[in-house]
């Protein structure tokens, strides 16, 4: 316990001794350090202007590209609590665009004609103009990437025409076209139709040896009381940094049953006693890489889907055992049909949009060594075996169609 | 601050070298240029390669109980070639305070306050660790326990967070890059990370129970690694072949984490983190550096047990004059951590090529050389005995 | 019972006895303050002692015989801190009525006052003065003093009865489910709330008095065999060291004995209720009671007993964990919300989830002064009416919180002077900073520091401020424990009791960071 009388000894040999004026002195120099030091780094909220989308567009000038930032005007989202309310109907919403040889450089440029930096952080969604996208996507690329404000996890997206013009679509329900779109993308998952891909799942695969990075495409579609939509369509794919070639919807669904990406949608049947649609549950897809016996690889690909009845627009029981293995054979046929039209596209474009290259070079790491410079040619004689096992398993709330008349 | 002879349990010194540890496992983005996806494997073999200086330690803690290094320099050199050879330590130690105080500096530098001079980074941080070692480096011992379980709760939370955005085939295949890769890797993980844990022979002599020092090292050590492969393994598995491109793979692959867009932007906590783990790191080196240099420069052993303020007024004296000892060598470690490297490109070249190197020169072959002399010495001096 | 009151006796005996050893010792040399045997003489030299007195009351009067004589007599005592009954029924009653008619008793002949104490005093208290100090000193402090021709000594007799408070239940802590008594000003009556909960004969109490003007009772308690002995001596000794002149208030003793006197962190704790306050004897700590003060202190105390409250251990332990991580959640929010906020919303906006910005981007649209100096004088206005609040008589304090809410908060903000999520970050830090009562002076100082520390650096700088806190934290003992044990340095039994509160079977030993004597409470429960 002497221990514990010295704690308070040495405590009021700290009060009193000469140590005090060290503290002091200290304590004044931290504090001059404090008052000359603040605000840096620091910036109020007032003085931002948050980027919620971004676009990038090609100009008349091949040196240069435009850029065009949606930002939002805070005071006209919802929040009743502004300092003055709002007139309301007014845009949430001001694009800003601004041309310039480089990404950085035109963001820097806006500043001559703007009142508040431009913020990044909060971006949400990056589009391309197919214009850009095939001369050259991967340089605006870079700086979006290695600045620490911009994230990763923003939705990427090639526009069909003016890129600039996407981010001015107006919506009803959003009040920002950035979140809509970027709510659109978030809800692809439910029919399996288009890829979703983030500026990181692009970049791996543009660093990957032998993979195609891929794009969802995104156009401006007029109706025919000239209302305009946005709409999702097909998938960009990209070789050496250019956008090569375009998936349409069906090749899109098979692309993505080879990937994996096949979480959910619906599969419209014909049958011969009429339509029937079936919803995916769940998919799983295997790539099993076989070397043959003449040296060369075929890819396996073994694909087992779940689905349920979710329609049945005939007059026939379709849960019956044959009716149902009848179903399972033509969702096969169609599944095979996508996949197949999906290979033979990439094919064409000798891009590996599927990955077939990865799935070779961990299974047979030398025989990749090899192949792998001539990866571009050897993609397209690469064969694909489709195993397809599909699997009705339920019929939801009915067993029977509902008849008029009934089944007395 | 006090240099305290002042006891800790074996868990305790076991917990700070987690810390210790853990404020590079969480920054080691260098070593995965080198060997890429096999990487977590050089965790491993990196800390079987460092248990050679470890054994190289332990047995000079065996023969020179209650002795920290530059002591045992001088048992074993005598006073004035003990003292050279402990110089080159005391360089190494302030060295290491100075490049992660630059290292942390330029983190937050470019993560968290991007306009702020780096000069001013550095002074608020060292002025955390100026005040944390002048109440003494005891409480920072007994803190440890309490942040080495935060960083590791983290950090599997973390983990368990981001496994919605992992993909197995990016960590296969194994072993296929050149072997001398693999051995560069391995002598830079047991060099650079592991190693270091040489900073922690000087703060033996505060352990209670100094028989179970080289358990705590090993242990402290395994713990590191263990993190570290997981660490490792995460970083692949979530950004694939850009783990080879990113600064920090941690934060690049923290910063991905989205669930529900709650648990969004994490790696603020894994920032946070850093900086503490930081603080006590540096502040353990710049301890070291003190502890060092007043055995080197004061003829008498500073360090006095806490009783010393109760009876002898001269004691106090002495202890007042410390304070001056710890501003000098924090303000050392200020101007050296800016000057040390122009930017962090430099760097981190540095730590890819010379770091292994330079200091295997200090954690293998200078303690290798002490216990080659104590060893001779105590085959002499035992002749000696026989003869008379 | 009988055993217990017998060994207070005897307890009692013993120390008035040393102090009229003492006594004795220092007085036989000043002669003279000391009392001669003439009666007028002594009345006078009390009389000049105690000059200026209004409240004063000399009663003389005769009674027995002493070699045929009556004997004169004076009876001094100050009005208001003597029970009249007690003095008429105990004192001047027996000695003017039953000396009379007291042959019986074989007291014809008084020769001593010892006699008329053993023989002739009904009271409960009495002992012999010699100096006119002790007859002044025993005046004021509610005796009366006895004093007769030809006797050369005085009785003080023990007669004080004064208005005092009741127990009533106390304000500061109360209680859904446990005791409801609350200390009162009285240290006898506080340390008999105590003693009846602590029926143990080595529940031991020293007495002292501190204070050269105010001589206050000290009274210092503890378990013998349970508390270190090397802690009851520090706190003896660091009491023996205080010179002060007056003591009002227990936490007057505060500064004098803790370790830490420039933290914002107590060290020493406070409570108002016996219960409690037998707990943390009954943990192997020390209590000090000061008479005229309803508060006891006890040491050491660790960080974590801001956290705990008598009523956790009679609720039921899963709902006493959850209060107490709610009180830790509590603490946190109260220290480090409005410095969060200015770091989130000056440097690192990109923390905030994105609609949350808009919000908020939209709330600081057209304020006149940057979020920093907002949050400041919000933080700065909200203690005003804190303090304006407590210190006014309710009905006003009242008025000032509405005043204070509505010109504040509703006003402010629709006049667009501050911003709507600034002001409810403060209404939030407020009300958190609630939750931990004991720690709340604390916590207010530390939120400022930080508060700055996030306005010059950021999330960076409030890290660097955790961190220093911490280690501020870990630095501080009290009394020898350290202040955030069980945390750091981490401690398996004391766990139990931190931020977990097991049920009381599975708490089978004492804090280990108070160094009991008797580490063991209770046999380690029948396996479950």
């Amino acid at each position: 316990m002497k221990k514990l009388a010295c704690s308070y000894r040495i405590k009021r040999f700290y009060q009193t001794g000469t140590k005090n004026r060290y503290m002091k002195l200290f304590l004044l120099s931290f504090s001059l350090v404090l008052c000359l030091s603040s605000c840096w780094s620091q910036r109020d909220i007032s003085s931002l202007s948050i980027v919620i989308g971004t676009a990038l567009d090609a100009t008349d000038n091949p040196e240069e590209l435009s850029l065009t930032a949606q930002v939002v005007k805070p005071t006209e989202i919802g929040s009743n609590s502004g300092g003055e309310s709002s007139s309301g109907g007014g845009q949430a919403y001001v694009n800003i665009t601004q041309s310039a040889n480089s990404m950085l450089p035109s963001v820097r440029a806006m500043t001559h004609s703007q009142s508040r930096k431009l913020y990044f952080a909060h971006n949400e969604i990056l589009i391309f103009s197919d214009e850009l996208a095939k001369t050259n996507i991967l340089d605006p690329m870079d700086p979006f990437t290695r600045d620490y404000e911009t994230r990763m996890d923003v939705q990427m997206m090639i526009s069909r025409g003016k890129a600039a013009e996407i981010l001015d679509q107006n919506n009803e329900l959003e009040k920002l076209p950035a979140l809509y779109i970027s709510g659109m993308i978030k809800n692809q998952k439910y029919n399996s139709e288009t890829v979703i891909v983030t500026l990181r799942d692009f970049l791996i695969a543009t660093l990957s040896e032998s993979a195609a990075p891929i794009a969802p495409i995104i156009e401006i579609f007029e109706e025919d009381d000239g209302n305009k939509l946005l709409r999702l369509d097909g998938t960009a794919v990209f070789q050496d940094g250019k956008m090569i070639g375009e998936l349409d919807q069906k090749e899109t669904k098979g692309l993505l049953f080879v990937l994996n990406q096949s979480s959910a949608g619906v599969n419209t049947l014909e049958t011969p006693a009429g339509q029937v649609v079936l919803e995916t549950l769940s998919t799983k897809t295997k790539l099993v890489p076989v070397l043959a016996e003449d040296g060369n690889i075929r890819m396996k690909v073994q694909i087992k889907e779940n689905v349920i009845l979710q329609s049945n627009e005939t007059r026939e029981d379709m849960t019956t055992l044959e009716n149902i293995k009848m179903l399972e054979e033509l969702l096969a046929e169609t599944t095979r049909a996508s996949i197949d039209a999906a290979v033979k596209k990439a094919h064409l474009l000798s891009a590996d949009i599927f990955k077939f290259g990865e799935a070779i070079y961990i299974k047979y790491p030398k025989i990749w060594k090899e192949m792998k410079d001539q990866w571009d040619v050897k993609f397209s004689e690469v064969g694909v075996d489709v195993e397809i096992d599909t699997h009705v398993h339920a019929s939801g709330g009915l067993t029977k169609p509902i008849l008029p008349g009934g089944y007395s | 601050m006090k240099l305290e002879r002042d006891s800790i349990s074996p868990n305790q010194f076991m917990f700070s070298i987690i810390c210790f540890m853990h404020a590079i496992v969480l920054r080691s983005g260098f070593i995965i240029s080198i060997t890429r996806q096999d990487s977590w494997i050089m965790s491993i073999t990196g800390f079987i390669f460092s248990l050679l200086p470890l054994g190289v330690y332990v047995a000079l803690m065996k023969n020179y109980p209650n002795k920290n290094l530059i002591e045992i320099n001088q048992a074993v050199f005598g006073k004035i070639v003990g003292n050279l050879i402990s110089l080159f330590y005391l360089f190494f130690f302030l060295s290491l305070a100075a490049l992660n105080t630059h290292d942390l500096g330029h983190f937050v530098l470019s993560y968290m306050l991007p306009e702020t001079p780096v000069a001013i980074i550095v002074l608020f941080f060292l002025g955390a660790c100026f005040y944390s070692l002048k109440k003494g480096v005891k409480n920072i011992m007994h803190l440890s326990t309490l942040i080495a379980f935060v960083t590791l709760i983290a950090m599997i939370i973390n983990s368990v967070l981001i496994a919605k955005d992992t993909h197995f085939e990016f960590i296969f295949p194994l072993l296929q890059l050149e072997p001398e890769k693999y051995v560069q890797g391995t002598v830079s993980i047991g060099a650079v990370v592991m190693g270091e844990v040489l900073v922690f022979t000087m703060l033996t002599p505060m352990l209670k129970n100094g028989k179970k020092v080289g358990k705590s090292l090993f242990f402290g050590m395994l713990i590191s690694t263990f993190s570290s492969v997981v660490v490792m393994i995460r970083n692949i598995l979530t950004l694939g072949p850009l783990v080879t491109v990113v600064t920090l793979p941690t934060f690049e692959s923290i910063r991905n984490v989205s669930l529900a867009d709650i648990f969004t932007r994490l790696e603020s906590i894994y920032a946070i983190l850093l900086v503490i783990l930081f603080v006590v790191r540096v502040s353990i080196l710049i301890y070291v550096s003190v502890l060092a240099m007043t055995q080197i420069f004061s003829k008498e052993s500073p360090i006095v047990p806490e009783l010393a303020y109760e009876n002898s007024p001269r004691e106090k004296k002495k202890h007042q004059n410390q304070p001056p000892f710890l501003l000098l060598t924090t303000a050392l470690t200020f101007f050296y951590s800016l000057i040390v490297f122009e930017s962090p490109i430099e760097n981190s070249h540095w730590g890819a090529t010379v770091a292994p190197f330079f200091s295997l020169t200090f954690e293998l072959l200078l303690p290798a050389i002490t216990l080659v002399a104590a060893i001779f010495r105590k085959i002499v001096s035992k002749k000696k005995e026989v003869n008379a | 019972m009988r055993f217990i009151s017998q060994i207070i006796h005897v307890i009692k005996k013993k120390q008035e006895k040393e102090i009229e050893t003492e006594e004795r010792a220092v007085d036989t040399h000043k002669n003279p303050n000391i009392l001669s045997k003439s009666l007028s003489r002594n009345i006078q030299s009390v009389q000049s002692v105690l000059v200026n007195s209004a409240d004063l009351v000399l009663r003389e009067f005769s009674f027995g015989k002493h070699q045929d004589t009556e004997i004169k007599a004076a009876l001094f005592f100050i009005d208001g801190m003597v029970n009249m009954q007690m003095i008429n029924d105990g004192i001047i009653k027996p000695l003017m009525h039953d000396s009379q008619s007291s042959h019986k008793k074989g007291v014809s002949d008084i020769a001593s006052l010892e006699e008329v104490k053993e023989k002739l005093l009904v009271s409960g208290e009495a002992k012999a003065v010699q100096t006119f100090n002790d007859i002044a000193l025993g005046c004021i402090s509610g005796n009366a003093i006895l004093l007769a021709e030809g006797f050369d000594k005085g009785l003080e007799i023990s007669v004080k009865g004064w208005q005092q408070r009741a127990v009533t239940e106390p304000t500061s802590e109360t209680s859904v489910r446990g005791p409801r008594e609350g200390f009162t000003e009285n240290i006898r009556t506080n340390t008999s709330m105590i003693r009846r909960k602590i029926k143990d004969p080595s529940l031991k109490i020293k007495a002292s008095t501190i204070g050269k003007r105010t001589q206050t009772l000290v009274n210092l308690i503890y378990i013998e065999g349970l508390a270190n002995p090397d802690l009851v001596h520090e706190v003896e000794s660091r009491m023996s060291q205080i010179d002060i002149d007056a003591v009002l208030a227990t936490s007057y003793l505060e500064p004098y004995i803790e370790d830490a006197p420039v933290s914002v962190f107590p060290t020493i704790w406070f409570s108002e209720k016996p219960d409690a306050v037998a707990g943390k004897l009954l943990e192997g700590r020390v209590a000090i009671a000061v008479d005229g003060a309803p508060f006891v202190m006890s040491m050491p105390m660790l960080f974590i007993e801001n956290f705990q409250s008598a009523e956790d251990y009679i609720k039921r332990s899963p709902y006493s964990t959850a209060m107490r991580i709610l009180r830790l959640i509590a603490f946190m929010i109260s220290v480090f919300m409005p410095a969060l906020y200015i770091a989130l919303s000056t440097y690192q906006q990109e923390l905030i989830p994105t609609t949350l910005l808009f919000t908020m981007a939209a709330s600081s649209e057209g304020v006149p002064f940057p979020v920093v100096v907002e949050m400041a004088l919000m933080m700065m206005i909200f203690e005003i009416l804190q303090e304006a609040g407590i210190r006014m008589p309710r009905p006003v304090g009242q008025t000032i919180s509405i005043v204070g809410a509505l010109v504040m908060g509703e006003a402010a903000v629709r006049a667009g002077l501050v911003g709507a999520p600034v002001v409810i970050v403060i209404a939030i830090t407020a009300v958190s900073s609630f939750a931990v009562p004991f720690a709340a002076d604390a916590v207010s100082l530390t939120r400022w520091f930080l508060l700055i520390m996030a306005s010059v650096m950021g999330t960076y700088g409030i890290t660097l401020g955790g961190f220093i806190l911490l280690v501020h934290l870990v630095s501080i003992r009290s009394f020898g424990s350290p202040y955030l044990a069980p945390l750091a340095p981490f401690q398996n039994a004391g766990i139990k009791d931190s931020f977990v509160r097991v049920p009381l079977d599975d708490m089978t030993k004492r804090p280990q960071s108070l160094k009991p004597q008797d580490v063991v409470r209770q046999a380690s429960p029948p396996s479950k």
